[in-house]
């Protein structure tokens, strides 16, 4: 994960270099990736996932303009799980929803 | 629908007729919602995205009314009759605030009232208003009886009343690390008049046991997200003591006219002074609790603040936090709007709102300086209990150049609305920092 993220760091780091980021856009990470028109959610490694259990009961918006630490992003995940009626995630989903969330909405 | 709330399995093969058959929102929809009891809770509706089929959201979607807002995110959206300038955050829920300079007018009226809410509305199409009632019932309540809205207007004194509404959240936004819920930043308020009965009257008329008493709870008729029939959207309350105020109400009328939509159509209670979610929408029961009311919402940290004052960011158990009431002191300058530019030499009238949790500002002050000299604005009463108050003043400024209007709202209690940012929380509450606009004087 660490070297993953760092690898996107570069990146998006690279990319700012060319072509600043937008304002109001919180995502540098995100710069590389396009954006899915019927969600708003970046269209990045884990965006099927997310947009499949994430959209379901609310809009996506409540991803898209938020950004959370990765233990935030569990914990509104476990609220959901507690009092929300969101499903149990099998270990390797629910990693992949949060490299998602982590990576592309932190915090701003 | 299964009732287990992990059960879901039926719903992962769903064909697209089924999943049509279930929605049904737009045809179906209305004739369900008929029916208080299922309402938009008839469970089935949205859970059969489980899976979120690209071909099951799509149906969704397209059926849906908010189905462009849905494709195109929020641009296209829009709610009937609000205005246009109010900052959408949400289409689904809907959630939209007003920027502070539509929020002039004395009282607000429908376009310009905010919207907070946290599932989907029963479809007013779709409600027999004739045939809606409301239930009282709970551990410490001496039966359990209904009324219609007609044996609510025929039994019980009415009142006209202008009350304040304001989401617990308002504010939310300008704290760091961003706490969870809502953005919302300044707008999340408005001051319509409602009409109903005295909550009071009703639970009397019920009878309780006033000992036992604790909290009332409120049951209403919007469906959970989910579309689960077993979980509310919010069942929030507030203790007795506020229940039996004079100015907590069980309403059927905004400004004079059935309330609209998606402020509660067609009852819904008031009870001013309290976070919004207190103020039920949808009315369909209350509960008189022998203990604080436990449905969705009032446990964990929603609606809650810290017992103790928290650094920015900090983890505070569930058991350190305490249910937010009364909300604190505040106001807007309405008007002009923020970066308005004057000539230099001329007089600017500059007006807000200033309201309090307990129902009364004493004071209010404006500065162009930061706060190092301070002019006693003048401030209206209240038309009744709970109405914000108008406040105005006018102002002069010693030169051309860049200046800040501050306006700062004292209760009376005495306390006064900070400059800076009150303390952090973990869900955000509670933020009455002093509002101000830019101005700009010209040479
Ligand atoms: C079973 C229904 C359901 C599903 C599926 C669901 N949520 Fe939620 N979620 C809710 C409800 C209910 C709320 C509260 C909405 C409100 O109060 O407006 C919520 C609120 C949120 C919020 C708002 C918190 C805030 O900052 O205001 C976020 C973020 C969120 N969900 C993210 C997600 C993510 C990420 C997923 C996928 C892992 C997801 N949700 C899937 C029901 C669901």
């Amino acid at each position: 994960m660490k070297s993953k993220r760092v690898l996107l760091w570069a990146l998006a780091l690279g990319l700012i270099w060319v072509a600043p980021v937008t304002a109001g856009e919180n995502v540098e990470a995100a710069e590389e990736y396009e954006t899915d028109s019927e969600t708003g959610l970046i269209k990045a490694p884990g965006f099927d996932t997310v947009k499949n259990n994430c959209t379901v009961c609310h809009s996506a918006r409540l991803v898209t303009n938020r950004g959370y630490t990765r233990a935030v992003w569990l914990e509104q995940i476990r609220w959901m799980q507690d009092t929300q009626g969101l499903w149990e995630f099998a270990p390797e989903v629910e990693e992949e929803i949060l490299d998602y969330l982590e990576t592309y909405y932190p915090p701003r | 629908m299964s009732e287990d709330k992990n059960d879901r399995s039926e719903l992962d093969h769903a064909s697209e007729e089924e999943v049509r058959e279930t929605v049904g929102l737009t045809e179906k929809g209305a004739a369900r919602r008929r029916f208080l009891g299922n309402l938009g809770k008839g469970g089935a509706a949205l859970a059969v995205f489980g899976m979120g089929t690209e071909t099951a959201m799509q149906t969704l979607f397209n059926r849906s009314t908010l189905s462009s807002a849905v494709a195109a995110g929020i641009e296209g959206f829009h709610v009937e009759g609000k205005v246009d300038g109010i900052i959408w955050l949400n289409d689904r829920p809907i959630n939209g605030e007003l920027p502070p300079h539509l929020l002039h007018d004395e009282v607000t009226p429908f376009s310009n009232m905010f919207i907070r809410n946290n599932g989907v509305p029963p479809e007013k199409a779709g409600i027999d208003a004739a045939a809606w009632t409301v239930t009282v019932r709970g551990e410490a309540a001496n039966q359990e009886k209904s009324y219609t809205i007609a044996e609510l207007k025929e039994k019980f004194e009415h009142h006209t009343l202008q009350l304040w509404i304001e989401c617990g959240g308002n504010g939310r936004a300008a704290f760091s690390p961003s706490p969870r819920g809502n953005q919302w930043d300044l707008g999340a308020i408005g001051c319509p008049t409602w009409t109903g009965v005295r909550l009071r009257d009703v639970l009397e008329d019920v009878g309780y046991d006033a000992d036992k008493a604790v909290y009332i709870g409120y049951k209403a008729g919007d469906a959970h997200l989910s579309g689960r029939d077993d979980l509310d959207a919010l069942s929030r309350g507030c203790p007795m003591r506020k229940a039996l105020e004079d100015e907590t109400i069980i309403a059927w009328a905004m400004n004079g006219e059935d309330i609209p939509e998606q402020h509660g159509y067609p009852l819904r209670l008031v009870a001013p002074g309290f976070p919004g979610s207190a103020s039920g929408k949808w009315l369909t029961e209350i509960l008189v609790r022998d203990r604080e009311h436990d449905g969705q919402g009032m446990t964990g940290h929603s609606y809650r603040m810290p017992r103790h004052p928290v650094e920015p960011g900090a983890d505070v158990p569930n058991e350190d936090m305490v249910v937010l009431e009364e909300m604190p002191v505040k106001s807007l300058i309405t008007y002009p709007k923020t970066g308005v530019e004057i000539a230099a030499g001329s007089t600017l009238k500059v007006a807000g709102k200033a309201w309090d949790g307990y129902g009364d500002v004493e004071e209010l002050h404006v500065s162009t300086d930061y706060g190092v000299t301070w002019q006693k604005a003048d401030l209206k009463r209240p038309v009744n209990k709970f109405a914000w108050q108008l406040w105005e003043a006018d102002l002069e400024f010693p030169e051309q150049g860049f200046y800040q209007v501050w306006a700062v709202a004292t209760n009376s209690k005495g306390d006064r609305q900070p400059m800076v940012l009150p303390g952090w929380n973990p869900r955000g509450y509670g933020n009455n920092k002093a509002h101000h606009i830019d101005v700009r004087v010209k040479a």
